[in-house]
């Protein structure tokens, strides 16, 4: 039997109805996880007022390293990221960007979004679980030098269904994750309103 | 049987590299005027498709299909099938997409990236590039194909684009795969099959509604 404990409510403003939960046996889930290899999305990107549709590929190239390549349909290539964990931060590699993209903080936000659906890369600091006082939905928050991100699970607190981080160069964002087969989101959305980026990720499914 | 499995091995590579193994045409007038009368003749276009993008770093492939039209002058259509719905079409002088349902339409005018790939899609399809400005060319051969070598001399073109190789049919001529090769070596290789030239194709067909 698992024991639980409940501590008075200490938490960021995304965590209102929450209250800090010990549970020395939870343990947070991740988005694709050990077993994943690579998979791809039907993707509509809104950036600076573009609109950009294509495949996107999230391939796990070694343990400690993904790659994120957007290409259009008629295989144009738009961006080829790279997010790899080290013992002390996560490095960002920039493969490929178009000119195109390459203003504003475009770069950092798809850095920031992406970095978060590689959650086992974060903080190697613990995060901190909360529970929903009406609900008993998990959340599990990461304190980061510039980042605080917070993850939301499903009502059976066995899948991440939302996202929320801020950062105070990239504003935040808000990514939903839904549909998920095994540990694999067949959809996701991405918001940042204050740069007007928006992402719709379908997976595509092969036949 | 160690040896032996080398020596397979070898022999393999040696009839991967033989099959591909262009060399360069050295008169390249016949060649240009052939290529020339040829396309002066295609009026029309109708096939099936095929496109692998070759991610060569990555060691991935994203491997598309559907169908494609062409009509004289400029009116063209990609229609995507697989694994994902996506048409675009190119006709009096606008770009029309529709995107799973989502349809938008953009002036050629209004963007030059898009008529700079409208310009690279027609003249890779059609064979029309003789002439063409805006590529410098070289011819390679081997024993079933003359390969067209473009290189983009505009800029802008030259920064997406290395090169695009067009392969023809010794054959008939006919164009049957075209390569897109991007500066780093990745590169989106188009294999066209069914093809039908010549049939009459409505203007519809260049429609999205």
């Amino acid at each position: 039997m698992l024991i639980l404990f409940i501590l008075p409510s200490c938490s960021s403003g995304y965590l209102k109805d929450f209250a800090k939960f010990e549970n020395s046996k939870f343990i947070e889930p991740i988005i694709f996880g050990d077993n994943f290899e690579k998979t791809t999305y039907k993707t509509n990107l809104t950036v600076m007022g573009n609109n950009l549709s294509g495949i996107l590929l999230i391939k796990k190239t070694s343990e400690e390293e993904f790659r994120f390549v957007f290409v259009s349909e008629i295989g144009l290539k738009y961006f080829d990221l790279g997010i790899k964990n080290s013992n002390v931060k996560q490095e960002y590699t920039t493969h490929y960007l178009m000119p195109a993209l390459n203003r504003g903080e475009t770069k950092d936000i798809l850095f920031n979004d992406f970095s978060k659906l590689t959650i086992q890369y974060l903080s190697k600091s613990k995060p901190i679980i909360y529970k929903q006082t009406t609900t008993e939905n998990i959340a599990i928050k990461y304190n980061e030098p510039d980042n605080e991100s917070v993850y939301f699970l499903d009502d059976n607190n066995s899948n991440i269904e939302r996202i929320l981080w801020k950062n105070n160069i990239t504003g935040k964002s808000q990514i939903i994750l839904s549909h998920y087969h095994t540990s694999i989101p067949q959809q996701i959305e991405i918001s940042n309103k204050k740069y007007g980026l928006n992402m719709d990720m379908k997976e595509i499914i092969n036949d | 049987m160690r040896i032996i499995n080398s020596i397979i091995f070898f022999l393999f590579l040696f009839t991967v590299n033989a099959q591909d193994n262009f060399v360069l045409v050295d008169n390249t007038e016949p060649l240009n005027k052939a290529i020339k009368e040829n396309s002066l003749k295609v009026f029309s276009i109708k096939s099936d498709f095929k496109q692998h993008k070759v991610l060569s770093m990555l060691e991935e492939t994203l491997v598309s299909e559907g169908n494609f039209l062409y009509k004289k002058e400029d009116q063209v259509k990609w229609q995507y099938t697989s694994p994902f719905e996506y048409t675009i079409v190119i006709s009096n002088g606008k770009f029309q997409i529709n995107n799973e349902g989502c349809i938008s339409e953009f002036d050629m005018n209004s963007n030059e990236m898009f008529k700079q790939i409208n310009n690279m899609i027609i003249t890779a399809i059609s064979g029309d590039f003789i002439d063409n400005k805006e590529f410098s060319v070289k011819f390679k051969e081997n024993n079933n194909y003359y390969i067209a070598q473009l290189s983009p001399t505009e800029k802008t073109v030259a920064e997406m684009l290395s090169s695009i190789n067009i392969y023809f049919t010794k054959e008939d001529l006919n164009v049957e795969k075209v390569k897109f090769v991007e500066p780093g070596d990745d590169y989106t290789l188009i294999i066209f099959k069914n093809r039908q030239q010549n049939i009459q194709i409505k203007d519809s067909e260049f429609q999205i509604n």
